[in-house]
């Protein structure tokens, strides 16, 4: 099967002010096909946004490549951008844009018609159960709501591709069942999803397979019982802690 | 890059700062109410308390009020004045118990008739508004006194008052009221423009910018498949069509006060002939608005956030109001060099748009000028937009990273270099003046080693590296004097050159004499190595050694050299070389950073000095040197920096 994302021994390296040449992300590879959710779990600090970002193109690699789509993201960053769709903790919405406003400049930016916004948008109002806010200035919601929003913002433009960056972090249960939802049907649409969470039970629910990352170093991949088998622990828990102990040994 | 999209980009900006209150508010309602309103306010105010104030009798006390009973019952005729009299008052109880005292002497007594000239002494405060004006009431009442004196003479001796006046001089002022309003307006509006600009230009393109990165939303936009130049685009639109409306609601605010305040007067016709000359000028501004604003959108990128955004602003804020005052200093006009001095070229052409002494030349060549740098920063800032770095953090993350733990970082040495001009004003300046050619060393030292010996140690930099003290090799130390000498030969032609244009004053050109003039071999000895050798180590060390270490680890070298030479500038507070010195600066750093020496810089700082002052005591007449000679140096400059070989440097180092 053709991969919807391969990262091929990818290093990304950063200034910081006090360690100076610090490297976030040290050689790894992995990859996404399309009706596939790749889980990706760390502690915090772990890599995962660096990666995440180099993947939808914002950040370039200092080593390695990265292909999305089949382009490669230093070469064609427009053309990934425009078949990606990317939710994070720093991808917020714009306070004095209606729910509606914020969908539609989005559609129109990945150059959709008023009539396909129109229909796209119809079906994901229902599907994510937000009629009721479409009206209402995002600085008005909360925030289960903008989460809401910013998954339609994010679905609007049909999007092979979908970079979940710790989606349902601090949301309800309500809000995080739908978004589980949603991102189930995303999969059963043939869509390839990068899915990373702190959330264990979340991943072991969602994710085909997970690659385990600590200090920007890949500890492991595969699907989850292969990974929590070769730890010799009992569960997907078990196995994140006993591998990042070992880490940091 | 699609039209299409930045316009929709335009749009989605627009609708959110229509929709932000305070903004509009602050942007629009704020100039239309603020100026009729405190117009009003202090009018009302002013005229009121002068009524108050003239409402009020003056208290004045006479001295030898015996001596001239015909001026004091003069002052007592007055209904504004309360006189006392009394010889023992003391000049002190001038204004807080008498406002003016007025000391009458002796030998006025017959005055008239005697021809002689006596003085009459009036004690008055000028801080004090009350005595201020009893001054004004006593000396028309003196004037009186003083003219009927005159007359009497005039009689005594039957002579005619003419006799007074042999020739009546009669000035006429031949400025229409029109000119005389637009002289008046073309002196206040340019800084008043310019000020409507960048007030208009700061909260905008900081909120577009450094706002969405406090707001987390930059990251929304970076991830939609709009470039960012055609996000810059749409942002930089935005700014203007705020910007561009502020400062004509400014105008039309400002214009309409003037307007009623002259229709109250009865004087609307040079105000209504001025409106041609708003006109003009606003459309002169349009290029000037663009480079503010891609300016302080520049600001806002490289902030890390809003507040960092406003450090930013503030000096580029103030740095932009000095060449906007310019209109208002004297002999200050409009040519062909200020010309290329942005902001200011576009408040001394408004000047003469409102003077009426502008030509549509002038005026094109201002647009055109304006409009190249205009375009000049919006390339820069879009350059600087690509950045990572930059786009998700700010140039605080940037300038203070240490990219080798044994130098100094770019932020270290911006602060060090305002260390040492902070040093240099306030310790280095006074103890020159003082101490003169000992008072030089000890500044050095003190201003410029001081704090570099204390950030190595504090931060255990290595100083070998830090100060570039390695071998050169022959080739530069034989290339320095050669540069030295071509720059001499370079910069004087230079300075004949921009002497046509920006006089040095003679002061200017005596200090500069004084500290290199010697009077025999042996003061000759102290100048050579207070002015030539001093400076050659101590500001090599600072400029080339410290500063230059802490910037190449963020810039590249034709950047680093100039913005190494450009300080280097500045610290020698010298406008009229502030030029030459910068081009010397940035040859220099890049001979450092070629050889990784900084003792072929040392060299050349030398020979600069030490011929400057040989040639000030030894050529006894001015020589004039052909403009080719110039070309000729610089040729031979060029040369010399080519056979420098460039030292490799290991990875491992």
């Amino acid at each position: 099967m053709e991969q919807a994302v391969k990262v091929d021994n990818v290093t990304k390296n950063f200034y910081d002010m006090k360690r100076g040449e610090v490297t976030v992300v040290n050689n790894i590879s992995l990859s996404c096909a399309p009706g596939e959710i790749l889980g990706i779990l760390g502690p915090n600090g772990a890599g995962k946004t660096t990666i995440l970002r180099m993947i939808s193109a914002l950040l370039t690699p200092s080593k390695g490549t990265i292909e999305v789509l089949g382009y490669d993201t230093k070469e064609h960053p427009q053309e990934i951008r425009s078949r990606i769709g990317f939710i994070s903790n720093d991808t917020n919405l714009y306070d004095r844009l209606t729910a509606e406003e914020m969908v539609y400049f989005f559609g129109k930016f990945f150059g959709l018609s008023d009539n396909e916004i129109g229909t796209r948008a119809e079906k994901l109002y229902d599907s994510l159960n937000m009629r009721r806010i479409l009206k209402r200035q995002c600085r008005n919601l909360s925030a289960g709501e903008k989460q809401k929003v910013s998954v339609a913002r994010t679905l609007i433009h049909d999007p092979p591709l979908l970079i979940l960056d710790e989606p349902t972090t601090a949301l309800d249960v309500l809000t995080s069942r739908d978004i589980r939802w949603m991102v189930k049907q995303s999969r059963n649409e043939g869509k390839a999803i990068l899915y990373s969470a702190h959330n264990m039970e979340e991943v072991e629910n969602l994710c085909d397979r997970i690659i385990l990352i600590h200090q920007g170093n890949l500890l492991d991949e595969g699907t989850i019982p292969d990974v929590v088998k070769r730890s010799g622990t009992a569960s997907l828990t078990e196995c994140f802690l006993s591998l990042v102990k070992d880490a940091e040994e | 890059m699609s039209l299409s999209r930045i316009k929709l980009l335009y749009l989605k900006e627009m609708r959110e700062i229509l929709r932000n209150w305070g903004l509009i508010i602050l942007l629009v309602f704020f100039p239309l109410i603020v100026y009729p309103t405190s117009l009003l306010f202090l009018s009302e105010l002013s005229a009121s308390q002068k009524a108050k104030l003239e409402s009020q009798k003056s208290h004045i006390v006479i001295k030898g009020a015996a001596y001239c009973p015909e001026l004091v019952q003069m002052l007592k005729d007055d209904s504004d004045l309360e006189v006392a009299l009394s010889d023992m008052a003391p000049q002190d109880s001038v204004p807080s118990v008498n406002k003016v005292l007025i000391n009458v002497p002796e030998d006025i007594k017959d005055i008239a008739g005697n021809g002689k000239s006596v003085s009459i002494q009036i004690f008055y405060d000028l801080t004090d508004e009350e005595s201020a004006l009893a001054k004004l009431r006593v000396q028309e009442v003196l004037q009186d006194y003083k003219k009927e004196l005159t007359y009497r003479r005039l009689d005594l001796q039957k002579l005619p008052p003419e006799f007074l006046e042999p020739v009546a001089l009669n000035f006429k002022n031949v400025a229409s009221e029109k000119k005389m309003v637009g002289q008046r307006l073309g002196e206040t509006l340019p800084l008043m423009l310019i000020m409507f600009i960048m007030l208009g230009t700061i909260q905008v393109a900081i909120d577009l910018t450094a706002g969405e990165k406090d707001r987390k939303t930059i990251q929304t936009l970076l991830l939609s498949p709009l470039s960012r130049l055609e996000i810059l685009s749409s942002k930089l639109l935005v700014v203007l069509t705020t910007t561009i409306f502020t400062t004509t609601t400014n105008f039309i605010s400002i214009g309409l006060t003037f307007f009623m305040v002259a229709s109250a007067q009865g004087k609307t016709g040079p105000i209504m002939l001025s409106a041609g000359s708003i006109v003009l000028s606003l459309l002169l501004s349009i290029p000037l608005v663009v480079l503010i604003s891609a300016l302080f959108l520049l600001m806002g990128i490289i902030a890390k956030n809003q507040l960092e955004a406003n450090i930013y602003v503030l000096p580029v804020l103030l740095a932009g109001m000095l060449p906007a005052a310019l209109p208002s200093l004297p002999a200050i006009k409009y040519d062909i060099w200020m010309n290329l001095v942005p902001v200011a070229n576009t408040a001394l052409m408004v000047k003469a748009i409102f003077n009426g002494t502008y030509t549509m030349t002038n005026y094109v060549m201002t647009f055109l000028s304006n409009s190249v740098y205009a375009v000049l920063m919006m390339l820069f800032v879009s350059k600087v937009f690509m950045q990572e770095d930059i786009a998700f953090g700010g140039l605080s993350d940037v300038i203070f990273v240490k990219k080798d733990q044994k130098m100094p970082s770019a932020g270290e040495a911006i602060v060090y270099f305002c260390t040492v001009l902070t040093l240099f004003y306030f310790v280095g300046v006074p103890l020159q003046t003082k101490y003169q050619k000992f008072g030089l060393v000890i500044s050095l030292v003190v201003c410029l080693m001081l704090p570099a010996f204390l950030l190595i140690k504090r931060f255990r930099y290595d100083i070998r590296k830090v100060f570039k003290l390695e071998n050169p090799g022959p080739v530069p130390l034989i290339a320095a004097p050669f540069i030295a000498w071509s720059f001499i030969i370079a910069s004087q032609i230079y300075a004949g050159f921009q002497e046509q244009f920006f006089r040095t004053p003679d002061e200017v050109k005596k200090m500069m004499e004084t500290i290199v003039v010697a009077s025999n071999p042996q003061e000759l000895i102290i100048a050579l190595l207070v002015v030539a050798a001093t400076p050659a180590i101590f500001e090599e060390l600072a400029y080339r050694g410290f500063i230059l270490s802490g910037l190449e680890s963020s810039m590249k070298r034709p950047a680093l050299c100039l913005m190494v030479g450009f300080l280097f500038g500045i610290n020698h507070v010298n406008l009229y070389t502030l030029v030459p010195i910068t081009f010397l600066g940035a040859v220099m750093a890049y001979i450092v950073v070629r050889t990784r020496s900084i003792y072929p810089a040392m060299l050349i700082h030398f020979f600069v000095n030490g011929t400057q002052v040989v040639l000030a005591n030894y050529l006894t007449k001015e020589v004039t040197l052909p403009p080719y000679a110039a070309l000729i140096a610089l040729a031979v400059m060029a040369v010399c920096l080519k056979v420098i070989p460039e030292k490799q440097i290991s990875r491992s180092s």
